[in-house]
């Protein structure tokens, strides 16, 4: 009867994990979502033609994504950034005990840098650099 | 040493029946005056009039969550909070606040965009408006769901051992603070362009 009760409730509780690493894998993955949907944006910016293949991915899977335009496929991909590195760097750093005031920096770094680079008096120029005009 | 004021409080547990009553009292005026009142009147005649009051609705939800959270976070950082569960599960309903506020602004900016909506009006009269502060605004909303999923993820994570590790609070309670300045960048627009011209 006691058995059952621990097995009942190991299955029932989350996967903890003690080490820092997966914190760190967790802020990575962040910064990867919204780096992505960073220069996505001024992807988009720079080109019609990708901005019609990012609409696409947006048009793939959200209902009226036709009216929602490029956004609905710029925010897919923040979502597929962040959602799909989150494992990668987990299994990488599930274990590891890392220096998290070098990673937390590199972290709040990491989001200045989107949020600049989604910032339009700094996205567009950028842009046009990039795109010889 | 415990006081007699200590012992009664400890017996003197809230009632669960009157917090039931309470709820129940409310939900019947609410309904009375929603069946009653011309609530429409209050929406505005727009075909997008529910959703935008949904989106505001979940928004506004989102910034008292949020602001609770970053309350606790601030005790987080300094090693001086008791309500740890309390942020845990703050932390997490503003997750979901997140996700249903950007699901809702999804809709709502397909109203944004549309040929007679505030977009075109914006860019008719004030360009900097949409060009500037709107598509900062589309942006920086998207922000706020993965610093508070991985907040909330690390909370449920490493459970009340994160009080003990001075380097995880700060991590933690950052990335709780980052979350909720977005939101408040992303409200104050939200509520200036609605002012501005709404859908």
């Amino acid at each position: 009867m006691a058995m059952a009760t621990v097995t009942k409730k190991a299955f029932l509780q989350f996967p903890k994990f003690e080490a820092n690493g997966p914190l760190v894998a967790a802020m990575l993955a962040i910064v990867t979502g919204l780096l992505v949907m960073a220069f996505v944006n001024i992807g988009t910016d720079m080109s019609a033609g990708f901005k019609d293949t990012v609409h696409g991915i947006g048009k793939a899977w959200i209902p009226n994504a036709q009216g929602i335009g490029p956004y609905s496929g710029k925010e897919t991909l923040m979502l597929l950034g962040w959602l799909g590195s989150w494992p990668l760097y987990h299994l990488l750093l599930r274990r590891r005990e890392l220096n998290l005031k070098v990673w937390f920096l590199v972290f709040v770094v990491g989001v200045a840098v989107a949020a600049l680079l989604v910032w339009p008096p700094v996205t567009v120029p950028i842009a046009n650099a990039l795109a010889g005009r | 040493m415990r006081t007699v004021f200590g012992e009664l409080y400890q017996k003197e547990k809230p009632g669960l029946m009157l917090g039931m009553a309470t709820i129940a009292a409310v939900l019947v005026i609410a309904l009375v005056v929603a069946i009653t009142g011309p609530v429409n009147a209050l929406l505005g005649e727009s075909a997008w009039a529910a959703v935008s009051a949904i989106h505001g609705m979940t928004s506004l939800l989102f910034v008292i969550a949020a602001t609770m959270a970053l309350y606790l976070a601030w005790r987080l950082h300094w090693g001086k909070l008791k309500a740890f569960q309390d942020l845990k599960i703050l932390t997490t309903i503003a997750a979901v606040l997140a996700a249903a506020t950007i699901t809702f602004g999804n809709w709502i900016y397909i109203a944004y965009r549309a040929p007679t909506g505030p977009r075109t009006y914006f860019l008719e009269n004030s360009p900097d408006i949409h060009a500037v502060f709107f598509e900062f605004k589309e942006f920086a909303a998207l922000f706020t769901l993965p610093l508070f999923v991985v907040a909330a993820w690390a909370l449920w994570n490493y459970g009340p051992k994160i009080l003990e590790n001075k380097e995880q609070r700060a991590a933690v309670s950052v990335m709780i603070a980052l979350g909720w300045m977005f939101l408040m960048i992303v409200f104050m627009l939200g509520a200036a362009i609605t002012k501005l011209r709404g859908v």
